[in-house]
């Protein structure tokens, strides 16, 4: 007998309330798959998905420049202002603004952080569209 | 026995009976899951980023995806550093600096609550630090390190008990007010303020690292999680805060600083000294409904150090995350703060 064609026994005396309603076991198989993937449905949209960083570099509050840093690694200048995007990060290697903040910001690696040249109005963020966390505290 | 044969179904009715209870009960599984989803995922957004106060600001807002309203919260925040940084030559507190009475009820609420925090941390912050802070100029184009004889000549002038600010404010002659470490907190303050008037569900605005976090990000009401930078590994996150609404503020020896015969000098000044705050503490996150509170507090716990601190940090009813020169994490009040692994 072939086992998606089997009935279930409506002859026995206690009758099993599936049985009772006449449905098969292919019946019952097709359900369960369907609970499955509603089941799967409801927990993928609970979690998050990683996505790849990118780093966008703003001038005087422009966006002039965007790449994803787990591309090739390259370095750029903006403004004055020499930024290497490398593998997993960004820094600032050089500037040629008197305080050298954005040098000695160093290198960020997370959604969220930032670099900022005040004097030469470049920022660099970097970005994801689905990070662990919203904002960066620092 | 026969009424009791008319009243069953034959199978075949039942079978599809049976079938379509279970299709309704798979289809309404669906529609919730459809709902559920939905209600998890955040309203559409709009992140604006640009620099003011010298700093960098991030604006996210939700629930509005055009560029006004992320545009005024610049403008908020731009116009208040008009007001009060010493650096601007004509701003409100470099008129008081220059000794004038200055007519201002916000910069009036200012100090009163910088006074109040002053008082609470014995000086340890301090508002009239304005002459010390010059001396040092983090971050400005004279960074360096001071005669200690300037310093101590500097500290003369720090005394936050001869501020005036009923009416107008004003301070002693020679003395200076620096709000550098509340400013960023108070932005986030000014620019709540603004939220409020508007329609947007929700927003997380980032003051070169003082946080805002308001209304939701999607109508499940998630909170948001803000993550802490740890203050040693330059790759590394300390750990994340949940939280549905507030300010956050860090205050560490790691983000502005130099270095001068191999010693670290950052920028968090004691008050009663001068120098470099040298408490056992590395990294100090405050948690509360005030931004500039936040960010007071971050600044005196940090001087004060864990004991002092954390008694400070539950008088204002505040949490926070300290972090001790052996990188041990101690968290004050209540705060739904995960460790980084």
């Amino acid at each position: 007998m072939n086992a998606l064609d089997l009935h279930l026994d409506t002859s026995l005396p206690k009758k099993n309330p599936i049985s009772s309603l006449g449905i098969k076991l292919f019946d019952i198989v097709i359900i369960v798959l369907l609970l499955i993937i509603c089941g799967i449905w409801i927990v993928s949209g609970s979690f998050s998905k990683e996505e790849n960083l990118t780093a966008v570099v703003y001038v005087d509050g422009e966006e002039v420049y965007s790449k994803e840093i787990n591309t090739q690694s390259e370095s750029k200048t903006f403004n004055g202002v020499t930024v290497e995007f490398d593998e997993q990060s960004v820094k600032v290697s050089s500037s040629d603004c008197p305080n050298q903040l954005c040098v000695r910001t160093g290198t960020i690696y997370y959604s969220g952080e930032a670099i900022a040249c005040v004097p030469n109005k470049v920022v660099v963020i970097l970005k994801s569209e689905k990070a662990t966390a919203d904002i960066v505290a620092y | 026995m026969s009424d009791k044969k008319k009243r069953e179904l034959n199978p075949k009715t039942k079978r599809i009976i049976g079938i379509i209870a279970a299709v309704i009960a798979v289809v309404a599984l669906a529609v919730c899951a459809y709902f559920y989803n939905s209600s998890k995922q955040d309203f559409d957004s709009y992140t604006k980023n640009g620099i003011a106060m010298g700093t960098v600001i991030t604006v996210k807002t939700y629930g509005d995806t055009t560029a006004p309203k992320a545009e005024a919260i610049m403008s908020v925040i731009n116009q208040l550093d008009k007001t009060i940084s010493w650096r601007e030559k004509d701003s409100a507190v470099a008129r008081v600096n220059n000794g004038e009475n200055v007519r201002l009820n916000e910069l009036s609420q200012i100090v009163a609550r910088c006074k109040d925090v002053a008082e609470n941390s014995d000086g340890a912050f301090d508002p009239t630090i304005g002459n010390v802070s010059t001396l040092w100029d983090f971050g400005g184009d004279n960074e360096r390190l001071p005669t200690d004889s300037e310093i101590q000549n500097a500290l003369k002038t720090v005394d936050y008990t001869k501020m005036k600010f009923d009416g107008a404010v004003s301070v002693d002659k020679g003395q200076k007010i620096d709000l550098g470490a509340v400013g960023k907190g108070y932005a986030c303050d000014m620019v709540k303020t603004y939220l409020e008037s508007t329609d947007i569900e929700g927003a997380v605005v980032s003051v070169g690292g003082s946080i805002l976090a308001y209304g939701h990000r999607n109508k499940a009401g998630d909170k948001w999680r803000i993550a802490v930078k740890h203050p040693r590994n330059e790759q590394g996150i300390l750990g994340t805060i949940s939280l549905d609404e507030g300010f956050v503020s860090t205050s560490g020896d790691y983000e502005k600083y130099f270095e001068k015969d191999g010693k670290r000098y950052h920028h968090i000044l004691d008050a009663r000294t001068g120098y470099p705050a040298e408490s056992d503490l590395i990294s100090v996150t405050i948690i509360t409904d005030n931004g500039l509170l936040s960010d007071a507090l971050s600044t005196a716990c940090f001087i004060l150090g864990s004991e002092k601190g954390k008694a400070l940090a539950e008088k204002y009813n505040a949490s926070a995350i300290f972090v001790n020169k052996e990188e041990k994490i101690e968290v004050v009040g209540d705060v739904d703060f995960e460790v980084n692994k």
